[in-house]
């Protein structure tokens, strides 16, 4: 291994350093470096300030950077993790780093709850839950008529809910998805274990892990 | 309620979902049941891999259908006979279909399953468990998508690809169940449901 070690790292100027990152996360060096790759191609495509703003990012997901969407906007406010209205690159690393394969199921856990906790009372409300409902519904062209979505939060309030106060907090939560864990699918991204490969960053250093290891 | 439930009953009936009816008894054993967290998770908002560009190209995708699951069941048999793949039934819902040719990363195979949101309206995913991923979207879009086109409703994302199709459906929809009604009265089935 020798001075190739990757520990010599790139420095990226005004971005968190990449063996902190790494040393913090599920990442290698190497791929916080192929992050690094992927998030100055969405931080630059609208504004070139190594930052993702709103725009940026609904470009990224939906190839349409107007493109509104009330779930999309609940994942960039929980990456937005300052709250600045902007993700930097630490922010990225780390957001991501709970939809690795090997991230704890308590982060994905927490991290569904913070997501539907819309209104973030500490609580999943059921008329957030009907909220986000409707909006998939709509999101989706289908219809539903209001009773089947009232027997559809009763039936999975009836699951969730087990003091019956019409709200899910967080014991109920975790308790729930560990009765349904399809629940986490979401949260897991299974290519985050390819991502060296999808992007290569420098060649030389991509070429140098490869001879390291 | 008991009322509506017999009414609503005897609209279906007259509907196209008549064989239902008596289709109730041979119903598949229990379907995985939607939670409305199950429903929300569908959104495109959550899905990453846009994020990653067109590299992890779509492996799996959905589609909902007004139709009961005894319909969905008959057309995905009658569809995979004609489409020369075996099916196999794995669990309640869950059905394999397998192709026999050896593609490039081995034999194509491709899952089917059926969830329950109410009786007469169901989520269907199909996704692929091996074989070549350029292979199964070319099945999908080319052979499956037309096939499947009087059951389906709505495929996930086909509103951003062609804002034509889902109008389209829709109106082939409000043909067979021309009062929107039968979208009222058929959710009263909900009685049977808890």
């Amino acid at each position: 291994m020798g001075c190739f070690h990757s520990t010599a790292a790139r420095e990226f100027p005004g971005h968190e350093n990449p063996v902190k990152l790494a040393s913090e996360t599920a990442f290698s060096v190497s791929e916080v470096e192929a992050l690094y790759e992927l998030f100055k191609s969405i931080s630059s495509s609208v504004v070139d300030d190594g930052l993702i703003n709103k725009e940026e990012f609904q470009l990224a997901l939906f190839k349409n950077r107007k493109k509104e969407n009330l779930f999309a906007n609940r994942i960039f406010d929980l990456f937005d993790v300052k709250r600045k209205g902007v993700i930097d690159f630490g922010d990225f690393v780390r957001s991501l780093n709970v939809f690795h394969p090997n991230a704890s199921l308590e982060e994905k856990t927490d991290f569904t709850f913070r997501l539907y906790d819309m209104d973030c009372t500490g609580f999943i409300e059921r008329q957030e839950v009907k909220q986000m409902l409707i909006a998939l519904l709509c999101e989706s062209e289908m219809k539903l008529a209001d009773d089947t979505i009232e027997m559809i939060l009763d039936q999975t309030f009836e699951d969730a809910d087990v003091d019956r106060d019409g709200k899910i907090d967080k014991t109920e939560w975790s308790n729930f998805v560990i009765k349904n864990p399809s629940l986490l699918k979401i949260m897991t991204l299974p290519y985050l274990r390819d991502i060296t490969t999808t992007f290569p960053s420098f060649v030389f250093n991509s070429e140098v892990d490869e001879i390291a290891t | 309620m008991e009322k509506q439930v017999r009414e609503a009953n005897s609209v279906e009936a007259g509907g196209d979902s008549g064989p239902s009816k008596n289709g109730e008894n041979h119903e598949p054993p229990q379907l995985a049941n939607l939670n409305a967290f199950d429903i929300i998770g569908l959104s495109a908002g959550f899905d990453l891999a846009g994020l990653f560009g067109d590299v992890y190209s779509k492996q799996e995708t959905r589609f909902a259908s007004r139709k009961p699951a005894s319909v969905i069941i008959s057309k995905l048999e009658e569809v995979s006979k004609s489409l020369k793949l075996k099916i196999g039934k794995q669990d309640a819902g869950l059905f394999k279909l397998e192709g026999s040719n050896e593609g490039r990363k081995g034999a194509l195979s491709i899952d089917a399953e059926i969830f329950q949101v109410t009786q007469t309206f169901h989520l269907v995913e199909v996704k692929k468990c091996n074989g070549d991923t350029m292979e199964y979207q070319k099945l999908v879009e080319e052979d499956l998508r037309p096939a499947l086109a009087d059951i389906v409703l709505v495929w996930q994302g086909e509103k951003e690809k062609h804002e034509e199709l889902p109008r389209v459906l829709q109106d082939e929809q409000e043909e067979q169940e021309p009062s929107s009604s039968s979208i009222e009265t058929s959710t009263s089935n909900m009685t049977q449901f808890a």
